[in-house]
């Protein structure tokens, strides 16, 4: 009887492990890739030797020529990493401004269309961008928008999907307090700022790591507002076609590094946030 | 009552950013797109986009693999993720790593793991070489009906760890007292998971569903990058019809595919809004 | 504790980053429009009453490559530039055209494709490779040319008889008039007499898909190093050309799943994948490496068509003599010998002089010369290869439509422009004379297509061929530059390549299945799926 329960609590948990290297592998081998020399990524990469790919879990010969390559031999790199910089930190603060606000207003108080009001905006929130992409192209243009980043920041501070996210955050804080502040005298702002904001935290480091990642992938919308090549994110050259595949790894290790890190700075928060979903 | 109008001015002022940037960047285009897909070459044309494009192959196409895409690939997500939370919930104690590593692929933009798809994917890619050694013939991952099991394998993949952790927090909220007198009753496992678990998640339900139709959208970007604008005719979606018809000049061809495309993720919401009503008012 | 520090730090570094952000920001908004492309913003109220082109190629850019791309582009760039000259000695100059250039290509099809759907763009839109003409066609985006045609009574009038009838018709969809072809070119495979008999190939035989490896067979067999065609570029071309010769786009069919197609596209692909590494080999018929030549490289092995200005189409001949060719030392010595004898004080004219020396050149020359060309083998042409065995082809290379969303006002100048490019001058000017490049930027090849007006052509024929006419030739057979005229008059099927399918449709898989990445069933698979797709929709 105990040693069954022993077999079954291993099985149980080569199945996490097994589950846990499914999520993770890809991206180890993209950090692993990294490392390697160019010669060897041409050839792992190369379909045509009439014998199946590999995954090559240790490199052949450890270097750091794609990481030279990327930060001293193709500075363009650097410039898109920028870019890309330019157009998402803005966006995800923007976005946790508007998005905090209004989800305070759907999650807290009551007004006549609340409920109305807020099904639009789901609607709105799960529009595919391919609709609203060539309108907006025509009102960019009335509004000398195109060629701006403006134009890729602006629609992605209004996006609704924050205001869903924060507005779970905000349905769970209590009540009683609101109510207590407010027979104190608070205002509204006072409210927002003192009890609301430190209590969606959480919320709030979700939405800027998801905004972020969101902003951080974005193709669609360069390729189409922005004349100026040298305007595009790193993004739009990491898409498959246009890049070299010889330093493709590296720029990938590059791109999602700024992800990792808002990741690893709020984990625990994060993780709290969702309890309140 | 003047408290309440008080109120109502302050949620106003509250919304007041926000609504005029959903107007003027959501709202009105969405109306653009509305009132061109009624308009042709020569001036307003009724219904004929609509029924123009119902009677073009490559749209029944694009909104024939959309539909199965939507109707398997969100499903079989949640129901894995579901499975995966309560299997994580099972452990007294979990590391955080393990929650971690489920987060990994969302962290990580699309455009960097193409690659890796290719290597597992290619005709002469590592599953097809696990396959040979079995004995099985090539799967043509990249031209044939199998496209569209690697879209949705990516699909689930990339999306799965972060419903996981949705699903974990909505369970760990459940009181442990609802499953110790099911299991009292003598209900099993099964029973109790589709009796009493299921109805008492529904908010939770409803946000991964909400998450996993608005990721399903940006599945297109995989798609695009290993696919290109012209994929087989497996995985061509109304996004490839839609730009397409960009890339073709037909305006108004792409406005009334838009608006249908719009209006079918609308209705699979608003079912699904129907269904979250009903399960708060059983409550 | 530490955990609020941290939060703060990041939403420090973010205030940082969009403080930096902003400053950036507004010191590039200066450079938003840099030069010539200040023109495709907003602002179109300077542009609206002033017929306009828009093209990515500048001939005066010697950066730019004249290509398979850019050749629809600068005849009609040459031709606007004396028509703008044109109309400002004709004191009409708010007639004249407005070239907008945009920096690339794709930026050009981008806006060009947007101000369409909103109803504007170009005025005169002209052929190019990426632009889906068919799918416009069917939108009505164009204005029906013969409206202008009929309503025409002034004295210079279009009188379409003066044209190629076969050329014209390839515009005319549904009777309507859409396209006007400017240019053309043969589809013809040049060669040389001594490299075709060495293969046995039988230059009077119409190569078909169905003949084709019939007639190759002693090629097919043999082991030299030697390709069919001169590059990639023109193989990868010969099997597109192919599949679109099995394409119905009328009725939205394909013929991809006979078993012909199949075994076709196999020996197409034997054909020209035989000695042919990669996409950086260059060959030439000239160092016998190849067996046909629908291109050449220039210095920098960049890939260029076959220019058909009548100055290399001569300088092609080598079965024309001609003294140019010769050695400078040798003409300085029959100069000496020649001139010698003259008495300088005699009454004469000295184009009789030049003719006699010419004259006497050649006899001297003539059995050098022919042992020469017995050596090295005459340029000679075979045509394209197609379907159907009485069909000769040749290809629109430039031509243009009028915008349908254009004012009555400004289509009608765009007629007027149409007209002028068509006329006997421009139409002579394009396809002989060079002025205009050698004036602007002495690097822009003069590279050259055949005129859609006959009368041109003849012309400028008989202007190259005077020499010709008042002294002997040395071979008695017609000279290949009188074979490839004839060839070009008697040209009964004209195509507009639909590049938009050849590139982003089918390109990649064209491109796989040529490099062996997949096999020939699933390229058959795929390529149906692909074209029904597009043609759908």
């Amino acid at each position: 009887m105990k040693s069954k329960s022993k077999v079954k609590k291993y099985l149980r948990y080569s199945l996490l492990i097994v589950l846990t290297l499914i999520f993770l592998l890809p991206v180890f081998f993209m950090v692993i890739s990294s490392f390697m020399s160019t010669k060897e990524v041409s050839e792992m990469l190369n379909f045509n030797t009439g014998e199946f790919t590999s995954f090559k879990l240790i490199p052949g010969d450890f270097s750091l020529e794609q990481y030279y390559r990327v930060f001293f031999r193709n500075p363009q790199y650097l410039k898109e990493f920028w870019n890309s910089v330019l157009i998402t930190f803005p966006t995800v603060i923007c976005q946790l401004i508007v998005s905090s606000l209004a989800a305070f207003a759907f999650g807290k108080l009551k007004f006549p269309g609340r409920d109305k009001i807020f099904f639009v905006y789901m609607i709105l929130l799960i529009l595919p961008i391919q609709v609203t992409l060539v309108p907006s192209y025509f009102m960019y243009q009335k509004i000398d928008l195109l060629n701006n980043v403006m134009s890729i920041i602006l629609p992605g501070t209004f996006s609704a999907f924050g205001i869903c996210l924060l507005r779970q955050n905000v349905r769970y804080i209590s009540d009683a307090s609101i109510e207590a502040a407010r027979v104190d005298g608070a205002s509204y702002f006072k409210i927002f700022f003192r009890i609301i904001l430190p209590q969606i935290r959480g919320g709030l480091i979700s939405l800027a790591l998801l905004t972020f990642v969101d902003t951080w992938g974005v193709i669609e919308q360069p390729l189409i507002y922005f004349t100026d090549r040298s305007k595009y994110p790193l993004s739009v050259s990491l898409s498959a076609g246009s890049a070299d595949t010889q330093i493709i790894f590296a720029c990938g290790v590059m791109f999602m590094i700024p992800a990792l890190l808002i990741y690893f700075l709020g984990e625990k928060d994060l993780r709290s946030s969702f309890t309140r979903i | 009552m003047k408290f309440e109008k008080k109120q109502a001015v302050w949620a106003y002022i509250f919304l007041l950013p926000s609504l005029i940037g959903i107007a003027i960047f959501y709202v009105i285009p969405y109306l653009m797109c509305i009132y061109n897909s009624f308009m042709g070459t020569g001036g307003f044309a009724g219904f004929d986009n609509y029924i123009a494009i119902f009677k073009n192959r490559a749209f029944l196409y694009a909104l024939r693999n959309t539909m199965i895409f939507t109707l398997i690939a969100i499903p079989s997500l949640m129901i894995i993720s579901f499975l995966i939370a309560k299997f994580m919930n099972s452990f007294k104690k979990i590391s955080a790593f393990f929650r971690s590593a489920y987060l990994m692929p969302i962290v990580i933009p699309a455009a960097s793991l193409i690659y890796i798809w290719q290597l597992l994917f290619d005709d002469q890619g590592t599953i097809n070489g696990i396959l040979n050694f079995f004995g099985i013939d090539n799967i043509h991952f990249f031209s044939s009906g199998f496209s569209m099991v690697m879209i949705i394998l990516i699909y689930i993949w990339k999306n799965c760890g972060f419903c996981v952790i949705l699903f974990t927090a909505g369970l760990a909220n459940l009181p442990n007292s609802v499953h110790e007198s099911a299991h009292l009753e003598g209900a099993g496992g099964f029973t109790t998971t589709v009796k009493i678990t299921l109805p008492l998640i529904t908010p939770t339900t409803f946000f991964v569903f909400l998450m996993a139709l608005i990721n399903s959208f940006r599945m297109f970007r995989e798609s695009f990058s290993l696919f290109g604008t012209y994929p087989n005719e497996n995985v061509y979606f109304l996004q490839n019809f839609i730009n397409n018809n960009y890339n073709n000049f037909n305006y108004s061809q792409l406005s009334s595919s838009a608006i249908v495309m719009s209006l079918i993720f609308i209705g699979i919401m608003l079912a699904f809004f129907m269904y979250e009503r009903k399960a708060d008012y059983m409550e | 504790m530490k955990k609020i520090k941290l939060v703060n730090l990041i939403l420090a570094c973010f205030l940082v980053l969009t403080l930096l952000f902003f400053t950036a920001c507004s010191a590039d908004s200066n450079q938003d429009y840099i030069g010539n492309n200040k023109d495709q913003g907003t602002d179109t109220s300077s542009r609206d009453d002033r017929v306009t082109i828009y093209t990515y190629v500048d001939p005066e850019d010697s950066n730019q490559h004249y290509d398979n791309d850019t050749m629809f582009y600068y005849p009609i760039l040459q031709m606007a530039h004396m028509y703008n000259n044109y109309c400002s000695m004709n004191g009409v100059g708010e007639r004249a055209v407005e070239v907008v250039k945009f920096p690339s290509r794709d930026r050009m099809i981008q806006q060009m494709s947007t101000e369409i759907m909103a109803g504007g763009g170009p005025d005169i839109i002209l052929l190019d490779n990426e632009l889906p003409i068919s799918k416009l066609v069917n939108q009505g985006a164009f204005a029906d040319l013969n409206t202008f045609i009929e309503n025409d009574k002034s004295e210079n009038r279009l009188n379409l008889k003066n044209y190629n009838r076969h050329l014209l018709e390839t515009g005319v969809f549904n009777g309507k008039r859409y396209i006007m072809p400017m240019l053309y070119r043969p589809d013809v495979l040049i060669s040389n007499t001594k490299v075709l008999s060495h293969y046995k190939v039988d230059s009077s035989k119409k190569l078909t898909y169905s003949n084709l490896m019939e007639s190759l067979k002693t090629y097919m067999a043999q082991d030299e190093k030697i390709s069919f065609l001169e590059g990639y570029e023109s193989s990868k071309d010969l099997l597109l050309q192919y599949i679109n010769d099995n394409v119905d786009r009328e009725k939205a069919k394909t013929d991809f799943e006979s078993k012909d197609f199949k075994q076709t596209v196999q020996s197409i692909k034997k054909l020209i994948t035989k000695d042919m590494e990669g996409e950086k080999t260059i060959h030439s018929v000239n160092e016998n490496n190849c067996l046909f030549e629908k291109g050449g490289f220039d210095s920098e092995g960049r890939y260029f068509p076959i220019n058909y200005s009548l100055p290399n189409l001569q300088a092609l001949s080598n079965d024309d003599f001609s003294i140019w060719n010769l050695d400078q030392d040798l003409l300085d010595q029959y100069a000496q010998e020649f001139y010698s004898k003259i008495n300088p004080d005699d009454d004469f004219l000295w184009e009789d002089i030049n003719r006699q020396f010419e004259q006497f050149v050649m006899e001297n020359e003539s059995d050098n010369f022919n042992d020469n060309l017995a050596m090295t083998g005459k340029t000679t042409l075979m045509d394209g290869i197609t379907k159907d065995k009485n069909s000769r082809r040749g290809e629109i290379t430039c031509g243009f439509m009028i915008n349908g969303n254009s004012s009555k006002e400004l289509q009608e100048n765009a007629y007027d422009f149409m007209k002028y490019s068509l006329g006997e001058r421009m139409q002579r000017y394009v396809t002989y004379d060079s002025t205009y490049s050698t004036s602007k930027a002495s690097d822009v090849p003069n590279i050259y297509n055949l005129p859609v007006n006959n009368e041109a052509l003849k012309t400028s024929y008989s202007d190259i061929g005077i020499s010709e006419k008042k002294i002997k030739r040395i071979t008695k057979n017609s000279s290949f530059l009188e074979k490839i005229i004839n060839h070009s008059q008697s040209l009964n099927t004209f195509v507009i390549k639909d590049g938009y399918y050849n590139k982003n449709v089918i390109g990649g898989l064209v491109e796989d299945f040529l490099q062996d990445k997949i096999s020939l069933d699933n390229f058959i698979t795929n390529l149906k799926s692909k074209t029904e797709i597009y043609l759908y929709e």
